[in-house]
């Protein structure tokens, strides 16, 4: 980034108010929400497919097609990006924000070697010369502890394992010290042990930097290890956040509940024995039910839950939560349920 | 029911897939197969299903050796229902429901693959797996990826196989559904006595389904024992590090983004498949703590500590 860019960066990585995203008249993917990533945070954005997680993410990158309507205000790093036009933001993203996708493969250009692609970040937005651009990339690459980093700009995506590709994303999504970046299930595809050094390197990178993450994920694991706050989302609402801790020790909407049951079940139950289950399916975009999108799953819901939906109120200190009935009790970690109770329109719709 | 006996894969180019892998999925029981990508897991599904044959060893099925001819070999795929990773792919989106569900009756020429009867006999199989009332004539794109594996499992189950092979049939879909898949996997194994080969990289996972998991690296079983004992008590060191490696349940647990797991598991660096088998050496050593010059000099055999578990290791844990 320029210098002067740098000096009027100030506030939270990212301030999400009152996002909405819709695609044609019947597709609601993201509504009302509001979301914070302070600086040197991560934010764990947590949720299914169809929940509205990525389109949350690309509205707040800028990077929606056009077909999309945003509404709300996006603000990163104290600028106010909503309000600039696509070439104005395309100018700045690069300074703003890195962006850690899911499958490297496809994200990566296939015919450039590695270390050009992170140089050409540099002499792109650092005014540096190429001879400084491709030095600053051997750093970058060993920044995210690659070793032989030299040998490696000079290979191409192909011909580097999954987790060396990730690794490489990382270094070009914090190569500029952006102060937000967004990461969607970077770890998704890669094999566990793999998935495990790269969070371990994530957890190390952090620490000297000022950068928000807001990490988009599906699993609780990957929230356990790395957030320091997290959102839930379901059928485009954020229906609960809260410090992670408290997102573990009492969360309050019964959808995050059962997430956090599920995993519990998976690794503490007896063998042979049925697995923790959340009945039904998530709704399809543009298909949700009346009142609380999530009333048909519910083991919680009543009349007022197919009624109305529930707004995002604080249930805690810095916790809330969108539910009717908000809170511990009981229902999740009951006794599972038969896979033959499922309802039988799971899937149909979609 | 399916038996590897020493069986090798060699692909062209050299590469051994497969190095001398044994085991069995035995009757009406289960057998887990768990390591990362590259290490063989989907070569022995090829081979379990007869899509390929071993380079050397042989495959048994109810004690028999798989069969050369091409005919004979698709009298034992009937009784081999398969469900595979991903329900986008596995399910032809031009076809539909009925005939996708109905198609292994069709292959085998059984009753119903053809004219009346089918209806009746894929409405049965589609409320078996969940989705009761279904409409016969629909396609694939209108179900999510829980309902399409629902399908998928309706297929795999219609022509009444004896042997259910699973090739991480959950990982491509959502957490809230995963479970609900799992659960009719296994309530269907214990419906109709199936045996069942399971393939996935989770451990969690795989120690609440199968009764033996055989935990594979570079092409080898490394370690091979009941779900209970790999779980809590693993002897080789990749199978330490798989669990090492699973990220913790609550915050306070956090001990990947705390410790320097680099340094224990180094990725090779290189394209996945690189793996070293073939060589005279333990596969895992150029990644295992606990390697010395033996490790990278001979190969460790496989040690029967019991009647029950095998590990190939030098200095089991």
């Amino acid at each position: 980034m320029t210098a002067g860019a740098a000096e009027q960066l100030s506030g939270a990585a990212l301030e999400l108010s009152d996002l909405n995203v819709k695609y044609g008249a019947k597709v609601h993917a993201v509504r009302n929400a509001c979301l914070t990533v302070e600086a040197g945070q991560v934010v764990a954005l947590i949720g299914e497919t169809g929940s509205g997680k990525s389109s949350l993410a690309l509205a707040a990158a800028g990077l929606l097609p056009s077909s999309a309507t945003i509404t709300g205000r996006v603000m990163i790093a104290g600028q106010d990006v909503s309000a600039m036009d696509r070439p104005g933001f395309r100018r700045v993203r690069a300074s703003l924000l890195g962006c850690i996708a899911q499958d490297a493969m496809a994200a990566l250009n296939p015919v450039v070697p590695v270390g050009r692609q992170i140089a050409e970040l540099f002499t792109q937005h650092a005014r540096m010369s190429r001879q400084q651009a491709a030095e600053a990339a051997v750093a970058a690459l060993a920044q995210v502890e690659i070793r032989q980093p030299a040998a490696v700009a000079r290979l191409y995506p192909h011909q580097l394992s999954g987790g060396m590709r990730q690794r490489v994303m990382i270094a070009m999504a914090v190569a500029l010290s952006p102060p937000l970046i967004i990461a969607d299930e970077p770890t998704t595809a890669l094999d566990v042990s793999t998935q495990a050094e790269i969070l371990a390197l994530i957890g190390e990178l952090r620490e000297g930097m000022r950068s928000g993450f807001l990490w988009i994920t599906h699993d609780m694991g990957v929230v356990a290890e790395l957030a320091d706050w997290a959102a839930v989302m379901y059928a485009g609402r954020i229906v609960e956040q809260a410090p992670v801790q408290q997102i573990f020790d009492a969360p309050a909407h019964p959808y995050t509940q059962g997430l956090l049951q599920t995993r519990r079940d998976l690794r503490s139950g007896a063998a042979g024995t049925p697995l923790f289950q959340i009945l039904g399916a998530p709704p399809a975009p543009g298909d949700e039910p009346a009142g609380c999108p999530f009333s048909p799953r519910c083991p919680r819901a009543t009349d007022v839950c197919a009624e109305s939906d529930p707004p995002l109120e604080p249930v805690a200190a810095g916790h809330r939560a969108a539910c009717h009935h908000p809170g511990p009790s009981g229902a999740p970690g009951e006794t599972p349920a038969p896979a033959a109770a499922a309802p039988a329109a799971e899937g149909e719709g979609s | 029911m399916i038996g590897f006996e020493a069986v090798s894969k060699k692909y062209r180019g050299g590469r051994l897939a497969l190095d001398d892998v044994t085991f069995a999925v035995p009757d009406g029981g289960s057998l887990g197969l768990v390591g990362e990508s590259g290490s063989g897991k989907t070569t022995c599904i090829r081979l379990a299903l007869g899509l390929e044959r071993p380079t050397s060893g042989r495959l048994t099925f109810s004690g028999t050796p798989y069969p050369s001819g091409r005919g004979k070999l698709r009298v034992l795929r009937r009784r081999i229902g398969f469900v595979l990773q991903d329900p986008y792919d596995s399910l032809d989106p031009r076809m539909m429901i009925r005939d996708i569900v109905t198609e292994p009756l069709r292959i085998h020429r059984l009753p119903g693959g053809r004219g009346p009867g089918g209806d009746a006999l894929a409405t049965d199989q589609l409320s078996a797996v969940g989705l009761p009332g279904a409409d016969l004539r629909s396609y694939p794109a209108r179900y999510s990826g829980g309902g399409r594996q629902r399908i998928a499992i309706a297929r795999a189950l219609i022509s009444s196989p004896s042997v259910l092979v699973c090739d991480e049939p959950t990982s491509s879909l959502d957490v809230s559904v995963q479970s609900q898949i799992v659960n009719l996997l296994l309530d269907a194994g214990r419906a109709r006595h199936l045996s069942m080969l399971f393939v996935t990289h989770d451990l969690d996972l795989i120690g609440r389904v199968v009764d033996n998991v055989a935990v594979m690296y570079g092409g080898r079983i490394v370690e091979i024992g009941p779900a209970e004992k790999i779980r809590h008590s693993p002897r080789h060191h990749y199978t330490k590090s798989l669990h090492d490696a699973v990220p913790a349940d609550d915050p306070r647990n956090r001990r990947l983004a705390a410790r320097a797991a680099t340094q224990v598991l180094a990725d090779p660096g290189t394209s996945d498949g690189e793996a070293l088998a073939g060589h005279d050496r333990c596969v895992f050593a150029s990644r295992c703590p606990r390697a010395d010059e033996r490790c990278r000099q001979e190969r460790p055999p496989m040690i029967e500590e019991d009647a029950d578990r095998s590990y190939a290791c030098f200095y089991p844990i």
